[in-house]
């Protein structure tokens, strides 16, 4: 296990080192699965370079149109973080799911996307939330809808040289709840399935819902034919018990040494069942 | 690539020269002595590396050496008085039967001590939720939780 590590301190002196370095290079974030990669030999790098050290990648922020958090933030800090809690809790909810402190202190929010697992715990939250990414590349930068950015497993739509630098959440709409829920072997566990909601109620209806899930496919995705089932309709046990059946149906999971697919898929649509009965839980306690 | 650092280690000042592939584990086991860090898994899953870097937990077999540069890193060792007296999280377990082999205790008690500057007096599950990444094989952990919660009540944190 041989690399050279650099400590860029701007995305600048990053891009330049990317394109200047010979040999195999990765930038790096936390690294607590590229550096487990790298010491089972899965992965090989001659050249790391550390994001860790660039001011422009850290921080949370109110924006205009709601909470920006630049890439290099660690996920113990969006757990704990007041305006991740007011404008955006099911984020927190995932984040606060994955592994455990240690793994969160030095974890960030854009290691966990880019690094593309289809079990990321924090992209089917984030792709509820309708997030957009910003890119930043030697050219300058670019917006891209989540929901745009997974091409595989392990595979981005990021160009050689760029780093997610932001990810934008919108501020949420009136009376729009949101749940996350996941299933590992064990509670912190990598999920076997992992499943996200946010649903706007009009008395008992559902006027607007968007529905995610992860460990289904080769990325996290939407559930748009389980949206179009719901929206409009009355939430009762009757639909719920068929939008189980509809994301059993639609989604397209794999056996793996975790699970089998057809397990999977089962928990798939329990888990979005589970995640519908939280928020609006959440919302007749109000 | 090697490369001169310098950081705080529990409150010293030290500066050596490190390679770039070099993990912090590596660092205070084979080049500063200090042993008291123990290597598990190496991959980051059972917590035995657990030390302190700037006041958070985290895995030191995970964390690159060049990456503590100007930072304040904490170890088991660094938790005794002056006169050598124990911590309150070391009296505690020492007290309450925690430590078996004593493999996983240096982690367990790094990451009570971070546990415990956060959220003074915390209830049962926040214990488990703050020692999750730390396994013990000996699987004492009804006297692990037992230990830090006592440690809270008990004689309140001192460091
Ligand atoms: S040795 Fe570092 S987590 Fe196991
Ligand atoms: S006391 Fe032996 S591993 Fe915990």
């Amino acid at each position: 296990m041989h690399f050279n590590y650099y400590r860029p301190e701007s995305l600048n002196q990053a891009f330049e080192l990317m394109e200047q370095s010979s040999g195999q290079s990765r930038y790096i974030a936390g690294g607590t699965d590229l550096m487990v990669q790298i010491k089972q030999g899965l992965t090989r790098a001659e050249n790391l370079i550390s994001l860790r050290q660039i001011s422009e990648l850290q921080g949370i922020e109110e924006d205009d149109s709601g909470v920006l958090i630049k890439g290099m933030t660690l996920l113990r800090d969006i757990e704990t973080d007041p305006l991740v809690r007011d404008l955006a809790p099911v984020l927190q909810q995932a984040v606060a799911s994955l592994a455990n402190v240690q793994v969160r202190n030095v974890a960030t929010l854009g290691g966990n996307l880019v690094n593309a697992s289809p079990a990321g715990d924090s992209i089917p939250a984030l792709l509820v939330l309708d997030s957009r990414l910003v890119l930043a590349g030697p050219e300058g930068e670019r917006t891209l809808p989540l929901s745009d950015f997974f091409l595989g497993p392990g595979q981005t739509r990021l160009q050689p040289l760029e780093i997610l630098k932001a990810v934008k959440i919108p501020a949420p709409f009136e009376n729009s709840r949101a749940a996350f829920s996941k299933i590992g072997r064990s509670a912190k566990d990598l999920a076997l399935v992992n499943a996200a909601v946010l649903i706007r109620l009009e008395e008992t209806t559902c006027s607007f819902c968007r529905l995610a899930a992860g460990a289904v496919g080769p990325t996290p995705q939407r559930l748009e034919q389980a949206e179009a089932l719901i929206t409009g309709r009355t939430i009762n046990t009757e639909l719920l018990e068929t939008l189980e059946a509809r994301v059993r149906q639609t989604v397209s999971p794999i056996s793996d040494l975790r699970a089998g697919e057809a397990y999977r898929r089962d928990l798939a649509g329990t888990l979005v069942k589970r995640c519908i009965r939280q928020a609006i839980a959440f919302k007749t306690e109000d | 690539m090697r490369k001169n650092i310098t950081f705080t280690l529990n409150g010293d000042r030290v500066s050596l020269e490190v390679a770039s592939n070099t993990m912090l584990l590596e660092l205070l086991r084979d080049h500063l002595s200090l042993t008291g860090t123990k290597e598990g898994c190496g991959h980051g899953e059972c917590g035995a590396c657990t030390v302190l870097v700037d006041g958070r937990n985290i895995n030191s077999c995970l964390y690159p050496a060049f990456e503590v540069e100007g930072k304040e890193v904490i170890t088991i060792e660094g938790l005794m008085g002056p006169q050598n007296e124990l911590h309150t999280l070391q009296k505690s377990f020492a007290e309450n039967g925690a430590v078996q082999c004593g493999f996983c205790t240096p982690g367990m008690i790094l990451s009570a001590k971070a546990l415990l500057e956060d959220n003074p007096k915390p209830d049962a599950d926040a214990i488990r939720q703050g020692l999750a990444g730390n396994l013990c094989r000996c699987t004492g952990y009804v006297q692990i939780l037992d230990a830090v919660q006592k440690a809270a009540q008990d004689f309140g944190i001192e460091d």
